[in-house]
């Protein structure tokens, strides 16, 4: 029998440890390690060597001394007992027979045991039956398991279940809210509505015997668009919200298996906490759609420990972290006197509560104190610990605003203007009443002549009283909340004269102006040369109250003149307005121009054009300007000079007096323009009559080619030109004028003209139009050579059988004009080509100073040479005079083949 | 069974059985097709840009429907393509017959300035003579139509082209005319509308310098027609009449040297022996005649504007014939007209001038009273009223 330490402190030592009483006589055996059958010697050895671990492991360090202490101690008493008997087989023969029949015994008692405790679920986990099998140390494991076998028992490995939902808590709670207010039990049922067969969820999701759904992110998003095209209504609102924050989580991280799997383990968990028996925690698992196995595993597997009390608090702390101090007041109320963390809870909410009063007593006291912004910051707080409390939140939504700040005044002419800064508050949508009160301060809203009332932050008021001191109250209010104590402004608006207009003329200087009604008086000063000081310096000139006329004037000289408004305040005294100062120069009104000429100078130079304009020289002060249009003045019409100014162009250069004339030569634009002359006088320009001048640049290398009766005229156009006008002078006849277009020129290969004798000269334009009208370039001519005099002719046999079978030949001539002295030579010529010119060794015959008629056919008759041989050909040429050509007949007329 | 020519790839093909090009729709339950490479159109014409795919139908009919469905996304599609290259087509196409009308011309004979402005009298000046509905026609691929002439650098900006780039392999994008007309009535019978496709290929002049680049211009095997552009100023007795600039004068080499290439080449590619002539017709058309204008004579026939009626002048074209041969001849370069008269069957001199003037060969300016194409669309005509596209009248 060999003495196995490892296996002695493994079946042995470890199982005592924690283990306290009396060893029985049933466990001897198993505490000293007895197998049956060990001889005497073999005993004592054993015996020996077990005592001597016991020793020396009850002065060690750890937990096994204890043990072993124990078991010396018990051994010693054990053989204090028996004595003797101890080393003797025999004895131990009976003890272990003796103890296998307890142990029967203890295996049945178990097997009782586990029917009770887990009878009901049928199951049991490992853990549990390792606690329940501690009260049999005699048993082995083997009899554990037959215990388990008679009871009919099952043993299950238990699985970790979630702690958490993975959610964010606040998500989950709304989560779980809007399961209950769909009526959906589980997160399961919320995905798939229409699933009547237990599933399973503590080792995943699945439908034993069902069709194959998942718990996926696929199946939620299917989900939520199945859901977004329903109808609406408060169910499908609170479907669709349950499923956003489903999926809102999955993107945060979560997973929806375990979501759904911690769902039911808080249910579980929850009536466990509540003392409910596991097998209605089983029954309400099922009754959640788990399948029986499942629920049972869930059950078994449920965490112990913890109570209900525990849930309940921290529901209480969750609320108050949430700032919902109303709602946990009231969890707090339900949580049972018995809650071990009632206090601490309760203490926890009180707390919230001291602040939250502190903060509205606080609020009170600022606003009390016109410190509405201190009053604002304590409410948002207060409401921030207390979200659901729905007086704070009233009172916070009527508490006025701070009023706006640095609120000003404006007086521009008869208006006035109030601004003002919006005030410091976090309140939305503020909007602004403007109240003025004359000789005090607004005190209300009422209280005094309402403004206007805006979202800006500014009003005009069109028209105030005049000198007196008015006073502005801004007040401001969030939408549907009080007003604010007011921003207050004062003023006093003394407007000037506005719209000071004045007439010159050479006697006089006439000027009006508008003025505010309250106006008492006008006071006008006159200097000449520079702007007066004040109302004082200078000449006074009398005034009504909207205007005066000056006649104490030299011409040519320049007047300033003071315009001073005088109001009367409150208590009639005279207030002056700042003063206006405006000047003028009396001189005579201009007389229009009439005479402009304007001639084009041929210059034409990178799209420009030089043009000399005269007029005559008695006009002074002569501005000449030039547009595309002719403007919208007629003549005559006297017109600021600013507006003449916005009239085309000046016409830039050196007006220079030749006689009776004024001759100014400049650069113009190309094209046609309008050249408007207006005299400076008086107080304005005056129009002239305009005159109109189009330039064009000429078209450039000109050419023509004639072929036979017609010319092509070719051209080089310029850049900006798109039409010619082309005409064709025929001497005796009337000129042909035609438009072509440069498509036109483009399409059909230049301008062609039809070429007489008498030949021709195209001259040629180029054409601009505008808006005045169309402006012709300078021509362009070339003179077209007259075509030749045209000779046809053909070839013939001469007429009669006897001649049409000799080689006599007859060339008959006819002209489509008279002419004489024309000599003509008939070539026979042999060989496949054509001849080209006459030449010596030829057969040829000559015809000299022939006349011809015109329509009237000549007869020239020869006779071939026997010698010529075919193919040969016929043709006839002119000798002299050059300007008469011949026209070949049909190649079948001239060549014999 | 139609045979024409496509005129993106020069294969002929069965104008019957276009094939289509899905459209990418897609259909319930299957993805629609992905533009992707196509190697059969890459091969052909070069285009490497991502296309949906072609496809051909099972049908016993020789008519093929105008519209199908696609095998792979399950869409209809009316779009339809050559089959051999796969480059989509207009829906008239193949209707009838479309002549693939090649140009070609030695470096320098201003080929492209002259397609140019071929190409924008048959937008204008031809299609209102003959009262015709004339487009460019696309490949389906934007910009591809704008990509291929420059008529705006003549026209607008009076700029001649750069030199046309060398051909890889005979792959750039030719220039597709759509022309279609009403075709003439019998006994007041109205017989429909007709539309023939004019394919021009722009070559670059430097692909006709050697023989054996000459051999990979594959185009010319599938011509129904030729223009051969000749410079006048290689002519060297046509030269020493002018005054011309330097740099004018582009080629040194013989004008009959660059035609008996172009013979060599017709040959080969349309399998005719030595002792017979070639019968595509030829329309041999020597360029830049403005420059001859002061030389010939304001009287002189060749520089008279050629008639412009609704057909083609066979009387004035033979006229023009002779007369040019006439030049030929008095220019020494008969030879030429030797060359053509023993290998050619049917050919046709004419003179034109794509500019209207001389322009400034130093700076590439075209003069700046414009450009006045002269006679450019007479040797078009004389081919098309040979393919029976434009009427022909006065027959000699």
């Amino acid at each position: 029998m060999a003495f196995d330490e490892v296996r002695y402190e493994q079946e042995v030592i470890r199982p005592m440890r924690g283990k306290h009483g009396r060893i029985s006589d049933n466990d001897l055996v198993r505490v000293y390690a007895y197998e049956p059958g060990t001889s005497a010697d073999a005993l004592q050895a054993h015996l020996r060597k077990l005592r001597t671990y016991w020793n020396q492991r009850a002065s060690g360090p750890d937990n096994r001394a204890r043990v072993c202490k124990q078991l010396l101690a018990a051994d010693e008493e054990l053989r204090r007992r028996l004595g003797a008997q101890l080393n003797d087989p025999a004895w131990w023969e009976r003890l272990a027979q003796k103890t296998a029949q307890a142990a029967q015994e203890s295996i049945k008692q178990l097997a009782d045991d586990l029917v009770r405790a887990y009878g009901a679920i049928g199951q049991v986990t490992r853990e549990q039956l390792a606690v329940v099998a501690e009260r049999y140390p005699a048993l082995k494991q083997p009899d554990v398991d037959e215990a388990c076998r008679q009871a009919a028992i099952q043993v299950v490995d238990t699985v970790e279940l979630p702690q958490q939902s993975g959610l964010d808590r606040v998500a989950y709670r709304e989560l779980r809210d809007k399961l209950r207010e769909l009526g959906a039990l589980t997160i399961v049922h919320l995905l798939h509505p229409g699933l009547d067969r237990p599933f399973t969820l503590v080792r995943g999701f699945s439908v034993p015997g069902g069709p194959a759904l998942a718990l996926s992110p696929e199946v939620l998003r299917e989900r939520r668009s199945a859901a977004e095209k329903e109808a609406d209504s408060s169910s499908v609102r609170a479907r669709k919200r349950a499923l956003g924050v489903l999926d809102s989580g999955l993107k945060q991280g979560a997973d929806l298996p375990t979501v759904a799997l911690f769902q039911v383990v808080e249910l579980c968990a929850a009536e466990r906490a509540k003392g409910i028996a596991d097998v209605l925690l089983v029954r309400l698992a099922a009754d959640l759609g788990l399948a029986p196995e499942d629920a049972r595993l869930l059950v078994a597997s449920l965490p112990t420990g913890v109570d209900v009390a525990s849930n309940d608090a921290a529901e209480v702390r969750v609320l108050l972290a949430d700032g919902q101090l109303r709602a946990a007041q009231q969890a707090l109320a339900a949580l049972p006197d018995s809650d071990p963390e009632r206090a601490a809870v309760e203490q926890a909410v009180q707390r919230q509560l001291d602040e939250l009063r502190r903060l509205a007593q606080g609020a009170e006291t600022a606003l009390r104190e016109r410190r509405e912004e201190e009053a604002e910051r304590l409410l948002r707080e207060a409401v921030r610990i207390a979200a659901d409390d729905r007086d704070l939140a009233a009172r916070l939504n009527r508490l006025p605003p701070p009023p706006p700040r640095d609120a000003a005044l404006v007086a521009t002419g008869t208006q006035v203007r109030v601004s003002w800064r919006p005030p410091n508050t976090a309140l939305p949508d503020l909007r602004y009443l403007v109240i003025r009160v004359e000789g005090r301060a607004p005190t209300g809203p009422d209280d005094g002549t309402r403004v206007g009332e805006t979202a800006a932050t500014s009003v005009t008021e069109p028209s105030v009283v005049a000198a007196r001191e008015v006073h502005y109250g801004v007040f401001a209010a969030a939408s549907g909340g009080t007003w604010s104590r007011p921003a207050l402004v004062v003023g006093r608006v003394v407007p000037p004269v506005g719209d000071v207009r004045l007439r010159t003329r050479a006697d006089e200087i006439a000027a009006s102006w508008h003025a505010h009604p309250d106006l008492v008086a006008v006071r006008v000063c006159r200097q000449r040369s520079r702007p007066p000081a004040d109302v004082r310096d200078g000449l006074a000139v009398p005034s009504g109250r909207t205007s005066f006329v000056d006649r104490e004037i030299d011409e040519g000289a320049e007047y300033f003149y003071g315009v001073v408004a005088v109001y009367h305040d409150e208590r009639h005294r005279e207030v002056a307005a700042p003063m206006t100062v405006v000047s003028a120069s009396p001189r005579a009104a201009g007389q229009p121009v009439e005479g402009l000429t304007a001639v084009p100078e041929e210059s034409f130079d990178g799209g420009v054009a030089r043009v000399r304009l005269t007029w005559p020289v008695r006009f002074a002060q002569v501005r000449i300007r030039s547009a595309p249009e002719l403007p919208g003045w007629a003549p005559g019409k006297v017109v600021p000079v600013a507006d003449m100014e916005r009239y085309g162009q000046e016409v830039v250069g050196a007006q220079v007096a030749d006689g009776d004339l004024m001759v100014l030569d400049a650069d113009v634009p190309l094209g046609p323009r309008v050249y408007v002359p207006f005299t400076l006088g008086g107080t304005g320009a005056v129009v002239g009559r305009g005159v109109e001048l189009g330039l064009t640049e000429p078209v450039g290398q000109l050419r023509a080619r004639r072929t036979g009766t017609r010319a092509v005229l070719t051209w080089v156009w310029p850049a900006d030109v798109r039409l010619a006008e082309v005409a064709w002078a025929v001497p005796g006849t009337a000129t042909d004028v035609r438009r072509v277009s440069r498509a036109q020129y483009v399409d059909g290969d230049g301008c062609v003209v039809k070429v007489g004798p008498a030949g021709g000269t195209a001259t040629v334009r180029g054409v601009s139009i505008g808006p005045t009208g169309e402006s012709l370039s300078p021509p362009a001519s070339v003179t077209v050579s007259g075509s030749a005099v045209r000779l046809a002719y053909t070839v013939k046999r001469p007429p009669g059988f006897r001649d049409r079978l000799s080689r006599r030949r007859v060339v008959e001539v006819r002209t489509d004009q008279d002419c004489a002295d024309v000599d003509l030579t008939i070539v026979v010529a042999p060989g496949l080509a054509m001849p080209v010119r006459v030449e010596p060794g030829m057969t040829s015959f000559a015809f000299t100073r022939l006349r011809f008629t015109r329509e009237v056919p000549m007869l020239l008759s020869f006779e071939v040479s026997a010698a010529i041989r075919r193919p040969y050909w016929i043709r006839c040429f002119v000798v002299r005079p050059a300007t008469v050509t011949l026209v070949d007949p049909p190649v079948a007329n001239m060549k014999v083949a | 069974m139609r045979k024409v020519s496509c005129p993106y790839c020069y294969h002929k093909v069965d104008g019957h059985r276009l094939w289509y090009q899905c459209a990418g729709r897609g259909s319930p339950g299957k993805k629609q097709c992905e533009a992707e490479k196509d190697a059969d159109r890459a091969r052909e014409t070069g285009f490497s840009e991502g296309v949906r795919p072609s496809f051909g139908i099972q049908t016993r009919s020789p008519f093929w429907p105008a519209r199908a469905t696609c095998p792979r996304c399950g869409g209809e599609t009316g779009i339809r393509v050559c089959p051999r290259c796969h480059t989509p087509v207009s829906a008239n196409f193949g209707a009838t017959r479309s002549p693939l009308i090649a140009m070609v011309g030695a470096k320098g004979t201003g080929k492209t300035v002259y397609l140019n402005v071929l190409a924008r009298e048959l937008l204008h000046g031809l299609r209102r003579r003959f009262d015709a509905d004339v487009r460019l026609s696309g490949t389906g691929q934007r910009a591809a139509v704008t990509e291929k002439l420059a008529i705006d650098n003549v026209f607008a900006d009076l700029r001649l082209m750069a030199h046309t780039a060398t051909a890889l392999n005979g792959r750039r994008p030719p220039a597709v005319f759509e022309w279609r007309r009403e075709q003439p009535r019998i006994a007041g019978i109205r017989r429909g509308y007709r539309t023939t496709f004019l394919s021009f290929y722009d070559t670059a002049g430097e692909d006709l310098t050697s023989q054996d680049q000459t051999h990979d211009l594959v185009y010319l095997g599938a011509a129904d027609a030729l223009i051969l552009l000749l410079d006048p100023f290689m002519i060297p007795r046509a030269h020493s009449l002018l005054r011309l600039p330097q740099e004018a004068v582009r080629s040194e080499e013989s004008t009959v040297d660059v035609v008996n290439r172009v013979t060599e080449k017709l040959r080969a590619s349309h399998g005719i022996r030595s002792r017979r002539r070639i019968k595509i017709p030829v329309a041999v058309v020597f360029a830049k005649i403005d420059a001859y204008f002061d030389v010939l004579g304001a009287d002189h026939p060749l520089v008279r504007p050629a008639p412009a009626n609704g057909a083609y002048d066979e009387a004035a074209g033979q006229a023009t014939h002779e007369q040019v041969r006439a030049l030929l001849y008095d220019w020494g370069a008969d030879d030429i007209d030797a060359h053509l008269r023993y290998n050619y069957a049917k050919f046709r001199y004419f003179a034109v001038s794509s500019l209207g003037a001389p322009p400034d060969y130093a700076t590439g300016d075209v003069d700046r009273g414009g450009v006045r194409p002269f006679r450019v669309d007479e040797p078009l005509l004389w081919l098309l009223s040979g393919f029976k596209v434009v009427p022909s009248r006065g027959r000699p």
